[in-house]
């Protein structure tokens, strides 16, 4: 091996994005010695901010946590406070709930795609840029995307911090012609649901293969939403009451944002852990389509979650079909509740993985505790362990500021709550030991801007 | 008077260039979040939904980032935007177009999203209309909490709305 620079880099707290994101990177005679990340977690205040508030205000106040997918909080958060006072919803409130879903991974799915990762992918600092060159499909992006935010205010009320859900179902029913007009668009948007993952997968994706341990929900029967047993790549299979046995968070000096651990090392949640472990759930149309790109599924590839976003938005829009092809106004949206001290667990998928939460209720109704763990905090130690995988492999005597793009697009893989700005990272990089030694950054894309656009 | 009938006496030789816009032509979107003083945009709109208005002017309120604000703006004529904007002073009325938005970048935001950046994308995908203007009213950013407006907001909504009306009028 030849001798390499040695360096230490800090990077303050960053602030003007929604979350944020800071990286320790130190450089020992050309070997990564630490790579340390720091995101802020905006869930460790709202947990002791709901002590003493009652119960049926949870849904609502916990929308807040996060504008792109507070759909994913509230499920987590009623599954849990219904269990408490064994609320069963009803056929339709469940279908109804999924159908919501639906419409937040479209929509998350879509501003990941086309306003944050696929520049990366294409080589242009920002979506503007990359508009110039390919609008077509960022108005393709852009347009599935909306169609998800509908979703969500067909149920919500809103699709920012939407109001619509309530323990034990929602406050509303849609109307049918709401309902109708929906599925139209819903049903002529599916052609750009299958282009969609072709374009994603046509992009020039970095060969990586890395070795990590998949965690994401299974259902018997369905694709997961807001149901199903923990499971993973290794062969776990535990019911989500038994969460915290087998995953531990615990504190590190360099983050305010507790480390999630499984059996003590790092996992994956989110869109590329979930299509691995759940593959054969897929309607056939939707494998179908996934079959004719040349990305295989399972994927070792951090990179291909961006082809696993594509396919999840091709199978939400075809479930939420499903879920409307077939709708009715029930003879009600609710279910009635009871307050009742006791403990209850909630875990869904949110756009960006595993979304686990305890919450504990008193007598009254009133919240005791909650404890939330997003899917964020969990990829955490995922990120750094890909974060030097990926900076060893592109060369760790490149200049700070290549570093600081490639740390910045290997982070932004993962869609974090921080990655909202294109360069939301301030790097420090301490380098130390061996002879002071620049080469060209080798770009993540290799794709040239003169790529046609398929 | 109403501030559409105020906003004629002051643009009379604009009348007929009205008269043949369509329906929905012209558009008012409020932008805004259910959070604090930053709904303002929102409670213009609402000042304005509650006066009779031309047939060429439609009104849209934005929630997200991003595609609600495109597909708000697709296929109008003009757009007037009306949002918060952190000020030294709250309840000012501010006024621009495009070029001033850029100018103010990082100032007006979408909540996460600049708001210049959206419309940079928007004019990658020739969605921006031929017309744009914005309008806002100044707020202080610790405002943004609860679900009403502070009291120097609240009382500049009706003179946002007039200022919104006669934006797209011009």
């Amino acid at each position: 091996m030849t001798e390499g620079r040695s360096l230490k880099i800090n990077v303050p707290m960053l602030a003007r994005v929604e979350g944020e994101g800071a990286l320790d990177l130190e450089i020992d005679r050309g070997r990564l010695a630490a790579a340390r990340l720091r995101i802020f977690e905006p869930p460790r205040f709202f947990e002791k901010l709901v002590e003493g508030r009652a119960a049926a205000e949870m849904p609502d106040l916990v929308a807040r946590i996060c504008g792109i997918c507070p759909v994913a909080y509230q499920m987590s958060a009623v599954h849990a406070l219904e269990a408490i006072g064994s609320v069963e919803p009803t056929g339709w409130v469940r279908e109804m709930r999924r159908l919501l879903y639906c419409g937040e991974w479209i929509e998350s799915h879509c501003l990941h795609i086309h306003l944050l990762a696929a520049p990366d992918f294409l080589g242009f600092p920002d979506a503007a840029k990359m508009a110039r060159q390919y609008p077509e499909a960022v108005r393709r992006g852009l347009r599935l995307q909306h169609l998800g935010n509908e979703i969500i205010a067909l149920l919500g009320g809103r699709s920012v911090h939407p109001v619509g859900t309530c323990i034990g179902g929602f406050h509303r029913a849609p109307p049918a012609a709401a309902v109708s007009a929906l599925r139209g668009r819903l049903h002529d948007a599916v052609p750009l649901a299958e282009e969609l993952v072709r374009w994603t997968a046509s992009l020039a994706l970095p060969h990586a293969r890395q070795d990590f341990v998949s965690v994401a929900l299974r259902h018997p029967s369905e694709y997961p939403l807001n149901e199903g047993r923990i499971v993973s790549s290794d062969g776990l299979d535990i019911a989500i009451g038994e969460y915290a046995d087998h995953f531990a968070e615990q504190p590190v000096a360099w983050s305010t944002a507790l480390y999630s651990l499984y059996h003590g090392r790092p996992y994956l949640v989110g869109p590329l852990a979930r299509l691995n472990l759940n593959l054969d759930l897929l309607p056939p149309q939707v494998r179908r389509n996934l079959a004719r790109t040349e990305v295989p599924m399972p994927s070792s590839n951090p990179y291909h979650s961006i082809v696993a976003r594509a396919v999840e938005v091709h199978y939400a829009l075809l479930e939420a079909l499903r879920i409307l092809d077939d709708y009715h106004l029930p003879e009600s949206p609710r279910v009635a509740t009871k307050t009742r001290a006791g403990v209850g667990y909630g875990c869904t998928e949110a756009p960006r993985g595993l979304l686990w939460q305890r919450w504990e209720t008193d007598a009254d109704g009133h919240v005791v505790g909650c404890r939330i763990v997003p899917p964020t905090s969990q990829n955490q130690a995922r990120i750094e362990e890909d974060l030097r995988l990926s900076l060893e492999a592109a060369g760790l005597d490149s200049p700070a500021e290549a570093l600081r793009s490639r740390a910045e697009a290997v982070i932004r893989n993962y869609d974090p709550c921080i990655s909202c700005a294109t360069h939301f990272l301030t790097l420090r990089i301490r380098r130390r030991g061996g002879p002071q030694r620049a080469r060209p950054p080798e770009a993540l894309s290799t794709a040239a801007r003169s790529a046609e656009e398929s | 008077m109403s501030a559409h009938g105020r906003s004629e006496a002051l643009i009379p030789q604009r009348s007929a260039r009205r008269e043949s816009r369509k329906n929905g032509d012209v558009r008012i979107v409020g932008l805004g979040s259910p959070q604090g003083d930053d709904r303002a945009g929102w409670a213009a709109l609402a000042e304005l939904a509650a006066k009779p208005l031309p047939a060429c002017l439609a009104l849209r309120s934005c929630v997200t980032p991003a595609t609600d604000l495109l597909a708000a703006m697709t296929g109008a004529r003009k757009v007037v935007l009306v949002d918060a904007v952190a000020g030294d002073v709250a309840g000012a009325i501010l006024r621009g177009d495009r070029s001033a938005l850029a100018a103010s970048r990082g100032a007006l935001s979408c909540h996460g999203v600049a708001l210049d950046t959206l419309l940079d994308l928007a004019e990658a995908c020739r969605l921006l209309p031929p017309e744009l203007a914005w309008v806002a009213v100044t707020i202080d950013p610790a405002a943004t909490v609860g679900d009403t407006l502070s009291a120097p907001v609240a009382a500049a909504v009706p003179a946002l709305a007039r200022a919104a009306l006669e934006e797209a009028l011009r």
